[in-house]
């Protein structure tokens, strides 16, 4: 397990994370320079934080108030950068060993050889970097740092250098080896529906704070800020007001009532999927309707984008995205949008 | 035909560009890991060599090592040791004179060198002297070779500070670009034409040494 409250002041930016991560995959989810990269930097020892605690396995790895800062040598975390960071002048039997810690030069070649073996490398042994494809270059690097049996993982986002069709091939050998190290791993990513599938939990990250922890479903399905509303992909984030009993979005030029808000609402969300046609929801799970006009429309790959707003006004469009034969089948019905009460999300 | 100024070019040459080499990647490491204040501080001092004229080394050196000065008395009186007008006084001044070059590239190698790769080693656990010499130093040896042969070239042709601190001593501490100087001076032009043939050839030599070892390698 590994529990990690440091804070950190670099040039204007400040880094204030308190996270805990269980054996399992967890996911560090945040724009740019929130922090996120920082944060396992940190972890593993080639950051320094200004203040705080971070203990792996019940070894304390940093405590500044006990003045204790291990080397990143001592910390055996396993690391794997975005570009990989395989050493140029070695071969891939070369980079693999270096990973192997306190053993004689004969074990390495053996440990070298059975991990090319596990990650499908060992035509490649005494090939050099540059001659690998992105995914071989992953897998070395994946080699060479469970060459060390680390206590954690840190996946620094693993599949931002590879093309989209190497992504799907390695994002299941991935998985798979993530659900059997049974220590904790740390993910970093943009992508949400990469997140969704590889990990268990969500931090959150937003200016340098964590500013949401949970279970990945029930992030998805209420992320409770606007930043995490939008990682997880809702595209539809306005202001909004709660008045006593009533919600207003003026921007959607809506009101209805609900028991569910929290103390605090200042905006609300509906994922683009989730916006339907008035004419398939029961009466009562809708909780606000307007006849829509539409703005402009794109056509997707598989779905269609509508940009549509209540018909006669000059609100901001809200985009609607739905497969193209609920698109052909929409033709028919009454132009009229709805927004069910199970899908509206309550934000700060 | 007396040999000895070629013999002593080279001699000077070889054990000063060594030592720059040494030490500029020493220093080109040690500056890296500075404050950034003080490494300019540093940088400024280390660099200045390149930019004087040879005659302003040569007169530092004879104010600080020559028998008149502080430490060259002492070094005299302790160790019946004088650097100035022999062989190895040219030896400090080529390699204070070749340094820069070495330091610079070296120092320019480091920067741009990829610092996740120092930090990929630290995380395997990999010891800072391993990680410098099997890393850093391995990837970044075309630009401190590049470097080491323009301090070695600039080295070669060394005479401002060489003849300040070493002089024209025939046999002793003759080099090549001294012994031009000091035919012409005293009328032997048909020597000082020898030595000016035998300059052009050796940096003839040189140059096709240096693109032979240019060559840009394979694996980058």
């Amino acid at each position: 397990m590994l529990v990690c409250d440091i804070s950190k002041n670099v040039s204007g930016f400040s880094l204030d994370v308190n996270i805990v991560a269980k054996p399992g995959a967890t996911a560090l989810m945040g724009a740019s320079g929130s922090g996120k990269s920082m944060t396992l930097r940190c972890i593993a020892g080639i950051s320094k934080p200004d203040k705080g605690r971070i203990e792996l396995n019940g070894v304390v790895l940093f405590d500044s108030e006990k003045k204790i800062n291990l080397p990143p040598q001592k910390r055996n975390t396993g690391f794997l950068f975005q570009d990989y960071a395989l050493f140029p002048n070695m071969t891939v039997r070369q980079n693999i060993i270096t990973g192997v810690k306190d053993k004689t030069g004969h074990e390495k070649q053996t440990i070298a050889e059975e991990l090319a073996e596990t990650f499908h490398i060992a035509p490649h042994l005494n090939k050099h970097p540059c001659q690998l494809s992105g995914g071989e270059k992953q897998r070395c690097a994946l080699a060479r740092i469970f060459a060390g049996s680390p206590d954690i993982l840190m996946l620094d986002e693993p599949f931002a250098a590879l093309d989209s069709h190497l992504r799907y091939e390695l994002e299941p050998e991935l998985a798979e080896l993530v659900k059997r190290f049974n220590k904790p791993v740390l993910y970093v990513s943009h992508n949400r529906s990469e997140v969704y599938r590889l990990c268990d939990n969500i931090v959150i990250m937003n200016g340098g704070k964590n500013e949401v922890f949970g279970d990945k479903r029930t992030v998805f399905k209420n992320p409770a800020t606007v930043q995490a509303a939008r990682l997880t992909g809702c595209k539809n984030i306005v202001p909004a007001a709660f008045t006593g009993t009533r919600v207003s979005v003026p921007d959607w030029g809506i009101e209805f009532e609900s028991d569910k808000v929290p103390n605090v609402l200042n905006y609300v969300g509906i994922r683009a999927n989730y916006l339907t046609p008035a004419s398939l929801a029961k009466e009562g799970d809708i909780a606000a309707k307007f006849p829509f006009e539409i703005v402009s429309e794109i056509e997707d790959t598989f779905t269609n984008i509508l940009m549509v707003r209540k018909q006669g006004t000059n609100l901001p469009a809200i985009r609607w995205e739905m497969p193209k034969k609920d698109r052909a089948a929409l033709q028919k019905m009454s132009q009229e949008l709805a927004f069910l009460r199970e899908h509206i999300l309550f934000l700060v | 035909m007396d040999l000895f100024p070629l013999y002593n070019s080279l001699r000077i040459t070889v054990i000063a560009t060594s030592a720059a080499f040494v030490v500029g990647i020493f220093l080109a490491y040690a500056v890296l890991r500075l404050p950034r204040w003080v490494k300019g501080i540093c940088d400024t001092i280390l660099t200045i060599p390149l930019v004087l004229p040879p005659t302003v080394v040569g007169y530092f050196i004879l104010v600080w090592l020559s028998p008149r000065s502080l430490i060259g008395s002492k070094l005299q009186e302790l160790f019946s040791v004088i650097i100035t007008m022999r062989w190895y006084a040219a030896v400090i001044a080529v390699a204070i004179i070749a340094f820069p070059f070495v330091y610079r590239t070296a120092r320019g190698a480091f920067e741009s060198f990829d610092q996740n790769l120092l930090d990929a080693g630290r995380t395997l656990g990999l010891s800072e002297i391993y990680i410098f010499f099997r890393i850093l130093l391995p990837n970044c040896k075309h630009g401190i070779i590049a470097g080491t042969v323009i301090a070695f070239a600039r080295g070669l042709g060394e005479y401002g500070a060489t003849s300040m601190v070493a002089g024209y001593i025939s046999g002793k501490t003759a080099t090549i670009s001294t012994s031009v100087a000091y035919f012409w001076q005293i009328n032997q032009d048909d020597m000082a034409f020898y030595w000016v043939m035998l300059n052009l050839a050796v940096s003839v030599v040189f140059m096709i040494l240096i693109n032979v070892f240019n060559k840009p390698n394979v694996r980058g």
